[in-house]
């Protein structure tokens, strides 16, 4: 595989490890837990479960830019990363809520 | 004034937030499009519409274009008023010459700067500047307009208002109330975490604008907050000429002890002397890099004191790879090609100056990150664009029952500088595909044809959205911004259409080509067009909602 | 808030604080910046972009000062004040620089 395709493929995965996180960490909320399970309660445990698993996510996006770019280039990248990974997570949870309901066992 | 901080932040928010916002809608687009204004500019003179080239061979190409340039018409005009006595028919003492290339310009920019004998100021200059094919030398005619790279992307931070600086002077205040509007913002948004992923279209306008709002807002905060900051970082010197007035002496003292420990002479010796190979410069210059493990293409290449015994050549490495523009210069004395200096790695705070411009003029090859960027300016532009509904929802009803024509204006204007800012630039694209090759004698250049046809599409958007601006006042929606969403989603498949009959270079062809310039700019215009029918069609929807509750309303009482 | 006459006086007055009188303070902040770390030993050109990007930070928060502070008096005291002090400060260095 040519080194500009790894690197395509390593910047697709830190967007997919982004919008991980925004989801885990848009289902600790409340309002948006009762989006995707309505039915069944958010537990404590359940909240920094997801939370965690969030910020593990974003980590690892960070993680996977910095293995493309030299530190500056990787931090700049990230953080559009995050804006454009929390905006998908927001129109997501607006109109296909149920799409993300296989993060609820987590909260459970 | 105010009973506590949060109102104080909502005031500054709301009134600074609408009368600059008008403004920053203008910025924050045309800086949206300007991440890829070479690419308009491929678009816009099918002619350079080739991959993009490495800096040329001085000796063989560049230098007798540079020998041939002189100052142009604009900037012997801006002199006149500058000397005591004629301007020279010919300016031969050039102070410098400079050519600058990126990793996406297929054609390259060349710049020259001319000594003007009675000038009063001893530091103005007589300017000229090129474009040429650098695989041949040839110069492109000078009335073709770069859409991209020398009307959006001035637009973004000029205004195109030259007067006295005064457009820059406009932005920076915008730049300076976008950092007071993001914190109050915050300040004043007390579900901040909460309320992180919300959007609810489905509530009232009210409701879902500021939903929007909040959303585009705050999800981008780092990338409005640094733009802004990092803009007003770049024209500090405009902003605050400190150096240049009130610690002018100590800034002379620097130059000087500058001249000295570099080597670069400050000032003419006033003997003529040969040129060397600047070829062979470049290839030492590259040779340097390599060994210190950049290897690099010349990004910039100046010649300062041209002709004179005093004379250097700074060669400088493309940033391509960095967020640096340039870097890592390396300089030469013309005369000879003896080498005279070669920059040390940057300070500190050099580093960080750099790394705060280069954010934001990104000239590295990121595609990934420009589109990103891309994407976070178009989140800016729907931000102040909901801030605007918002505002005029809010006040609507009241006005209309006290008789208050604040919020007509209000929306008028808001319909102006959203639909109507896009209405314009479209309308410049398609005449930049109708008008002819060469205007017919008598009439303005092509590119200035161009401009006259963006400011005066401008125009008539602005006065249609006033002209049907009176059901407003009766707390309804105002048509014109159905309107203009239909003209938007016209005009841009339009230009598409019309790229693919004057060009041949259809969507198809260009895409299989792999030529993303122009495949880009189609694309997104086409994709705008979707965007705006689809605001059309919501717009339709919210507009009999709104008509059927009156009705309602009215068979109640 | 009192009437919308005298409301919108005061707002005058306190975007002219903010945008002359924070005007005034960030310069004086840039100057005075600018001569202490060159007489430091920064080079010049370092001082004048570290005090610049300060500077603009410090011009927001002046700028939100003017509207938060409660009192319209002491916010054109400092920022005005403060000005004029840093930058005679800066004038004052540069002369025994020079």
């Amino acid at each position: 595989m040519s080194e500009a395709s790894f690197a395509a493929m390593q910047l697709s995965a830190a967007v997919i490890a982004c919008v991980v996180g925004m989801a885990c960490l848009a289902l600790a909320l409340e309002g948006h837990w009762a989006q995707v399970r309505p039915s069944r309660p958010l537990s404590k445990a359940g909240v920094w479960r997801l939370r965690g698993l969030g910020a593990l996510c974003l980590a690892g996006g960070l993680a996977l830019c910095m293995a493309v770019d030299h530190a500056s280039m990787a931090a700049l990248v990230w953080v559009m990363c995050l804006a454009v990974a929390a905006l998908l997570v927001a129109f997501t949870l607006t109109w296909r809520p149920r799409w993300l309901g296989w993060l609820a066992p987590l909260g459970g | 004034m105010f009973q506590n901080f949060r109102l104080a932040m909502a005031w500054l928010h709301t009134w600074f937030g609408l009368v600059l916002g008008f403004v920053l809608m203008v910025v924050f687009f045309f800086g949206a499009l300007s991440v890829f204004d070479r690419e308009i500019d491929r678009w816009a003179i099918p002619a350079t519409r080739f991959e993009p080239q490495p800096m040329p061979s001085f000796d063989k190409v560049l230098r007798p274009v540079f020998e041939g340039m002189q100052p142009t018409p604009q900037s012997l005009k801006a002199l006149r008023d500058k000397v005591d006595g004629p301007l020279p028919e010919r300016f031969d003492t050039a102070r410098r010459w400079a050519a600058y290339t990126t990793h996406r310009d297929p054609v390259l920019s060349v710049f020259t700067a001319y000594e003007v004998p009675n000038a009063r100021n001893p530091d103005d200059v007589a300017r000229g500047n090129l474009t040429v094919d650098p695989r041949t030398g040839e110069s492109l005619p000078d009335d073709r307009l770069k859409v991209g790279s020398r009307f959006f992307y001035p637009l973004h931070y000029s205004l195109h208002l030259r007067w006295l600086n005064l457009g820059y002077w406009v932005v920076g205040l915008a730049a300076l109330v976008m950092l007071a509007a993001l914190v109050s913002g915050v300040v004043m948004h007390r579900k901040v975490l909460r309320e992180f992923f919300t959007f609810r279209p489905k509530k009232s306008t009210q409701r879902s604008a500021l939903d929007l709002h909040n959303m585009t807002g705050v999800l981008a905060l780092p990338f409005h907050f640094f733009f802004a900051l990092t803009g007003l970082v770049i024209f500090a010197g405009i902003y605050f000429p400190v150096a240049h007035t009130q610690l002018n002496p100590l800034h002379e003292l620097h130059e000087k002890l500058e001249a000295q420990e570099t080597g670069l002479p400050h000032e003419r010796a006033g003997v003529a002397a040969p040129l060397a190979s600047v070829d062979a410069m470049m290839a030492e210059a590259q040779r340097r890099w390599a060994n210190r493990g950049m290897a690099g293409e010349v990004g910039f290449l100046a010649l300062q004191h041209v002709g004179d015994a005093n004379g250097y050549v700074s060669v400088y490495r493309a940033g391509t790879d960095r967020i640096a523009l340039v870097g890592e210069g390396v300089h030469f004395k013309a005369s000879t090609g003896e080498l005279l200096r070669e920059d040390p790695p940057r300070s500190a705070v050099a580093s960080v100056n750099e790394f705060l411009t280069g954010l934001h003029l990104q000239h590295f090859r990121h595609w990934l990150l420009r589109g990103l960027y891309l994407f976070g300016g178009l989140m800016g532009c729907v931000c102040i664009a909901t801030g605007f509904v918002f505002f005029v929802e809010k006040r609507k009803k009241q006005h209309a029952r006290q008789g208050s024509q604040g919020s007509r204006v209000v929306d008028a204007l808001a319909v102006t500088t959203v639909t109507g800012m896009l209405v314009a630039a479209l309308g410049m694209l398609i005449g930049n595909r109708l008008l002819p090759d060469t205007m017919p004698a008598g009439w303005p250049a092509r590119g200035d044809m161009e401009q006259y046809l963006f400011w005066g599409c401008w125009v008539l958007a602005m006065a249609h959205a006033f002209v049907r601006s009176a059901p407003v006042t009766r707390g309804l929606i105002n048509p014109a911004w159905r309107e203009q969403c239909w003209a938007v989603a016209a005009m841009a498949v339009l230009a598409v259409g019309l790229n693919w009959v004057t060009t041949g270079d259809h969507l198809i062809k260009t895409l299989s080509e792999g030529y993303w310039p122009v495949a880009g700019v189609d694309l997104f215009l086409l994709g705008s067009s979707v965007l705006a029918l689809v605001a059309a069609r919501h717009l339709k929807l919210r507009t009999e909602t709104v008509s059927r509750t009156k009705q309602v309303g009215v068979a109640h009482v | 808030m009192t009437s919308d006459h005298a409301g919108r006086f005061v707002a005058l007055q306190r975007t002219a604080a903010a945008l002359l009188g924070g005007y005034a303070f960030t310069w004086g902040f840039i100057a005075l910046g600018m001569v202490l770390l060159f007489s430091a030993g920064m080079d010049f050109h370092d001082a004048e972009h570290l005090s610049a990007i300060l500077g603009f930070l410090v011009f927001l928060c002046a700028f939100l000062w003017a509207f938060a502070g409660r009192s319209l008096v002491r916010v054109w005291a400092v920022l005005a004040g403060g000005g004029l002090l840093m930058t005679g400060g800066a004038s004052l260095v540069q002369h025994l620089l020079t």
